[in-house]
C-alpha cells in the first residue's frame, strides 16, 4: 500500500462553493416566484393598476435603501477581516444586522397600514402577491439576521477568526446579497409598475 | 490513523456512532432502512388497490380512500423510496469513498438531511390518521383540485402532503449541495474529472438537475398552500389565478425528476455490468457527454404530460420534438451498457441479474414513451393505463431492480458480510417474472381505454367485459406474486446482517477505490489516502497479472 | 479567495452608483413616460443593480468559472422558463374559464 495525505483543498473554499450551490436552488424558487407574479401579472393587461397604486413607495424606496446599504456593510465587513482588522469587521457586521432589523420594522409598518386600510392578504390577486412575495422575502432577511447574529456572537467571543472556520462572514455576506438582489427585483416588480 | 486534522473523525458514543452520527456509511444505510421500510408501505398501498380493481364489488376501498391510496402509492414510491435508497443511500455511501474522501464536505448538514427526511417522512405517515384521510388530488396534486380542502374533502391529509415534500426537497437539496461540494474539492490525488466512477457522474448530474429543477415546483407548492391555508387565490379560478400554471410548475421539476431517480440507478448499473462482464466500459466519455445533454434537455420536455391540459396547442409541436430527442442520449447509454457486455466473460451474480433484468425492462419503458411523448398519439392513451404501464417499466427498474443490483452488490461493502446468493437468484427470478406479469397486461388495458385513478372500472359498460375483468384478476394475483416474491430478499437481507458468510475486502473482484478497503470501511474510510493511477474500469487488461486492475494499485508495483 | 487586498472594488463608489440608480428608477416611474417606456426602463435598471452587487459585493467578476456557472445557469433557465410559459399564460388561444385573468376589484378605497 500506498499513499499520501497531501491534496486536501483547504476547507474554507467549501463554503463558498455549498453557498453558491444552494443560491442556485434559491435563483430558482425566487425565479418561480417572480415567473407566476409576472405572468400573471401580463395576462390581467393593466387590470391590477389600480389596486397596486396603494402600495407605498416612499417606505419601498427608504427599504431599498436600507438593504442597499447593509449590502455595503457587509462586504466592508468581509474585507475588513482580509486585512485582519477584527474590530472593524465586527462593527461593520453589527451595522448590517441593524440594518437588517431596520427593514423589517419598516415592512411591518407597511403591513399594518395597509391592513388598515383594507388591504389585506386575501383582498385580491395582487395583494395575494404583495404579502406572498414580499413576505418570504422578509422571511428570508429573518434569517439573514439570525445567520449574521450567530457570528456576530462568535466576533465577539473572538472564536470567528479561527483559521479552519474559513471566511464565515464572507459566505453569509453572499446569501446577504443575494436577498438584496431579490429585493432589487421586488421593488419595481411591486412598487413601481403600475 | 491520520485524519488530516479533521475534527469530525472521533471515534463517538453509541447514539452518536448509530443514530445521530455524520459519518457519510451510516447515514447512507440510515437512507437504506428508511427506503425499503417505506417502499414495503407502498407495496401494501398498491396491493389494496389492486385488490379493489379486481374485485369491485368486494368494496375494499371507497372511492375516496382508493384515491388517497393512489396519491400516496406514488408520492412515496418516488419520493420516499427512490430518492432514498438510489441519491440518499447510494449516494451518500459510496461518493466519498469512490473518490478517495474521508467523508462528505460537510458532515454535519449530512445528518440534518437525513434527519429533515425522517420528519418529513413522519409527517406524510401521520397524514393517513388525521380527520379526512391522507391527500386525494393525485401525486402531481392538480390546482384547483389540490387548491381547496372541499373539492376532495381532505384538509390537514394534504396540507401535511405538501409539508412532507417540502421538507424532503429541502433534505434533497442540502443533500446535494453536499455531494457536489465533496465531488469538486475532496478527490483523492491523481482523481481527475475523467477517471471518476461513472456512479460519481451520474449521482453529481442527478443532483444537479434536481437542484436547477426543484424551485419552481417549490414556489408553486408555497403558493399552493397559502391558498389551502390563508384562502388566497393562485391557482383558483373564481379569484384570478391560473389551474394551468400549477401543472407548468409541477412538470417542470416532474419530468427532470424522473432522470434525478433513473440516472444513479444507471450509475449503479455502470459499475454493475463491466465487473460482471469483465470488460472496460464501452464509450465512457460518451456515456458522460450523453448524460450531460440529457441533463440539459430535461428542462425542456415538461410540457409533454400537458398535450390535453387544454395548454396552447402552438406548444405541442415544440415539446413533442424535445422529448422524442431527448431518447437519443438515453439510447447511447443503453448501447454503451450492451456493447460492455457484448462478447464478456459474464459473471451472472445476483446483482448482474438484476442490472441486466434492469435494461431489459427500462428498454420497453423508453420505448412506449415514444408513444406518449408524440402529442398526436398521446391525445388518445392519455391518462389511461397504458401511461401507467409505460411509467411502471421506467420506474420499477430504476426504483425496484437497479436499487437491488446496488443492494446486492454493495452489500458487503455496507454490512461486511455477503448475502446468500442463492436465495438472491431466488428473489430476482419472482420480481422479474412477477413486475412483467402485472405490467404488461396493463398497455392492453390501456389501449382498451382503461382510465386511471378509477376505483371501480365496471360503472363503464366497456370497461365490465369478460376479457377486462379477466385481466383485471390476472394483474391482482401477478402483482400478490410479486410482492410475496419479495419475502426472500427480506430474509435473506435480515439474516446476512448478522449471520451472512464473511465478506472479504473485494468479492467481486472489482476496481473502484470502495474496493480497496475493509468491508466495512473504518470510520474515515482508508488506512493511509489512495493515490488514483487508472480509469475505474480496467478490466482484463493485458498488463496486470488479474484480469482486474484497482484504481489505486499502479502498474510499476506489480511488475516490479 | 478575494485575498488580493489592494485589488478589491471600492465598495463605497459601487454603493454611490447603486444608489443613483435607485432615484433615477424612481425618477421613470414618475415621468410621463408611456407605460412601455416606463417598465423598460425600471427593469434595465434592476437589472443593472443586481449585476453590479452580483459583480462587486458577490466578487462573481474575479471567481472562477465553476462558480460563475453556478451562478448564471439558474438565471438562464428562468428566463427560458417564463418565455416558453407566455404562449400558454399570456397568450392562449385556447378559450378557457381561465385565459383572461380577471381584474381584482379592490374593496375598499
Ligand atoms: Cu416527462
Amino acid at each position: 500500500m500506498h499513499g499520501t495525505q497531501a491534496n486536501v483543498q483547504p476547507r474554507p473554499e467549501f463554503g463558498k462553493l455549498g453557498m453558491w450551490w444552494f443560491l442556485a436552488s434559491e435563483i430558482m424558487t425566487f425565479g418561480g416566484f417572480l415567473a407566476v407574479y409576472i405572468l400573471y401579472r401580463a395576462a390581467s393587461g393593466g387590470g391590477w393598476t389600480e389596486t397596486a397604486e396603494h402600495v407605498s413607495i416612499a417606505l419601498g424606496s427608504i427599504n431599498t435603501f436600507v438593504l442597499l446599504t447593509s449590502s455595503l456593510t457587509i462586504v466592508k465587513s468581509t474585507e475588513a477581516v482580509n486585512q485582519g482588522e477584527y474590530d472593524r469587521a465586527k462593527n461593520y457586521l453589527g451595522w448590517t444586522i441593524l440594518l437588517g432589523v431596520v427593514f423589517l420594522a419598516i415592512k411591518g409598518v407597511e403591513y399594518t397600514s395597509e391592513i388598515r386600510h383594507g388591504f389585506t392578504p386575501i383582498t385580491n390577486i395582487f395583494w395575494n402577491f404583495y404579502f406572498a412575495l414580499t413576505g418570504l422575502h422578509a422571511l428570508h432577511i429573518l434569517v439573514g439576521i439570525i445567520i449574521n447574529l450567530v457570528l456576530y456572537i462568535g466576533a465577539v467571543k473572538g472564536t470567528l477568526w479561527r483559521e479552519d472556520l474559513g471566511h464565515r462572514i464572507e459566505v453569509a455576506g453572499l446569501y446577504w446579497h443575494f436577498v438584496d438582489i431579490v429585493w432589487i427585483f421586488l421593488f419595481p416588480l411591486l412598487y413601481l409598475s403600475y | 490513523m491520520d485524519h488530516n486534522g479533521n475534527t469530525e473523525l472521533r471515534e463517538n458514543s453509541f447514539w452518536r456512532k448509530y443514530l445521530f452520527s455524520a459519518d457519510h456509511k451510516t447515514i447512507g444505510k440510515q437512507y437504506l432502512w428508511l427506503g425499503l421500510i417505506m417502499a414495503l408501505v407502498g407495496g401494501i398501498l398498491a396491493y389494496f388497490m389492486r385488490k379493489q380493481l379486481a374485485w369491485p364489488e368486494s368494496e375494499t376501498l371507497t372511492p375516496n380512500v382508493y384515491n388517497a391510496f393512489v396519491t400516496m402509492h406514488g408520492t412515496i414510491m418516488v419520493f420516499f423510496v427512490a430518492m432514498p435508497i438510489l441519491l440518499g443511500c447510494f449516494g451518500n455511501f459510496l461518493i466519498p469513498l469512490m473518490i478517495g474522501a474521508d467523508d462528505m464536505a460537510f458532515p454535519r448538514l449530512n445528518m440534518l438531511s437525513f434527519w429533515t427526511f425522517f420528519v418529513g417522512t413522519l409527517l406524510l405517515i401521520l397524514s393517513f390518521f388525521v380527520p379526512g384521510g391522507a391527500a386525494a388530488a393525485g401525486w402531481t396534486g392538480y390546482a384547483p383540485l389540490s387548491a381547496k380542502p372541499i373539492y376532495t374533502g381532505v384538509n390537514w391529509g394534504l396540507n401535511l402532503w405538501i409539508l412532507s415534500l417540502a421538507l424532503e426537497f429541502a433534505s434533497v437539496l442540502m443533500g446535494g449541495v453536499n455531494f457536489m461540494t465533496t465531488a469538486i474539492t475532496m478527490r483523492a490525488e491523481g482523481m481527475s474529472w475523467f477517471r471518476l466512477p461513472l456512479m460519481v457522474w451520474m449521482q453529481l448530474s442527478a443532483a444537479i438537475i434536481f437542484m436547477l429543477s426543484v424551485g419552481p415546483t417549490i414556489a408553486a407548492a408555497v403558493l399552493l398552500l397559502l391558498d389551502r391555508l390563508v384562502g388566497t387565490g393562485f391557482f383558483v379560478p373564481a379569484q384570478g389565478g391560473d389551474p394551468l400554471l400549477w401543472q407548468h410548475l409541477f412538470w417542470f421539476f416532474g419530468h427532470p425528476e424522473v432522470y434525478v431517480v433513473l440516472l444513479p440507478g444507471f450509475g449503479v448499473l455502470l459499475e454493475i455490468l463491466p465487473a460482471g462482464s469483465r470488460k472496460p466500459i464501452f464509450g465512457y466519455r460518451i456515456i458522460i457527454y450523453s448524460t450531460l445533454v440529457a441533463g440539459v434537455l430535461s428542462f425542456i420536455v415538461w410540457a409533454h404530460h400537458m398535450f390535453v391540459s387544454g395548454m396552447n396547442p402552438n406548444l405541442s409541436m415544440p415539446f413533442s420534438i424535445t422529448t422524442i430527442l431527448i431518447s437519443v442520449p438515453f439510447a447511447i447509454v443503453i448501447f454503451a451498457m450492451i456493447a460492455t457486455m457484448w462478447r464478456g466473460s459474464i459473471r451472472l451474480t445476483t446483482a448482474m441479474s438484476f442490472a441486466i433484468g434492469t435494461l431489459m425492462t427500462f428498454l420497453m419503458g423508453g420505448v412506449t414513451g415514444i408513444f406518449n411523448g408524440s402529442a398526436a398519439v398521446d391525445i388518445f392513451i392519455h391518462d389511461t393505463y397504458f401511461v401507467v404501464a409505460h411509467f411502471h417499466y421506467t420506474l420499477f427498474p430504476a426504483t425496484f431492480f437497479a436499487a437491488f443490483a446496488g443492494i446486492y452488490f454493495w452489500f458487503p461493502k455496507m454490512f461486511g458480510r455477503m448475502l446468500n446468493e442463492t436465495w438472491g437468484k431466488v428473489h430476482f427470478w419472482l420480481t422479474f417474472v412477477g413486475f412483467n406479469l402485472v405490467f404488461l397486461p396493463m398497455f392492453r388495458l390501456g389501449m382498451a381505454g382503461h382510465m386511471r385513478r378509477l376505483a371501480d372500472p365496471t360503472q363503464y359498460n366497456f370497461l365490465s367485459t369478460e376479457s377486462i375483468k379477466s385481466t383485471q384478476i390476472f394483474i391482482t394475483w401477478a402483482a400478490i406474486g410479486l410482492l410475496i416474491g419479495q419475502a426472500p430478499f427480506i430474509v435473506n437481507f435480515l439474516r446476512s446482517i448478522v449471520a451472512g458468510e464473511v465478506a472479504e475486502e473485494n468479492p467481486w473482484q472489482a476496481n473502484t477505490l470502495e474496493w480497496s478497503t475493509a468491508s466495512p470501511p473504518p470510520h474515515g474510510n482508508f488506512e493511509v489516502r489512495p493515490i488514483v493511477h487508472h480509469d475505474p474500469y480496467n478490466y482484463s487488461s493485458p498488463d496486470a497479472d488479474s484480469d482486474w486492475l484497482p484504481q489505486d494499485q499502479s502498474l510499476e508495483e506489480i511488475t516490479t | 479567495m478575494a485575498t488580493e487586498a489592494h485589488d478589491h472594488p471600492n465598495y463605497f463608489m459601487v454603493w454611490v452608483v447603486l444608489l443613483l440608480l435607485l432615484v433615477v428608477s424612481l425618477a421613470a416611474a414618475y415621468m410621463p413616460f408611456s407605460q412601455t417606456l416606463t417598465v423598460i426602463l425600471i427593469f434595465v435598471i434592476a437589472a443593472v443593480k443586481a449585476l453590479l452587487v452580483a459583480s462587486f459585493f458577490m466578487h462573481l467578476k474575479i471567481e472562477g468559472k465553476l462558480i460563475l456557472a453556478i451562478a448564471i445557469v439558474p438565471v438562464i433557465l428562468f428566463v427560458i422558463m417564463t418565455i416558453s410559459l407566455l404562449p400558454d399564460i399570456v397568450y392562449n388561444p385556447v378559450e378557457t374559464a381561465t385565459q383572461k385573468l380577471e381584474a381584482p376589484k379592490s374593496t375598499v378605497h
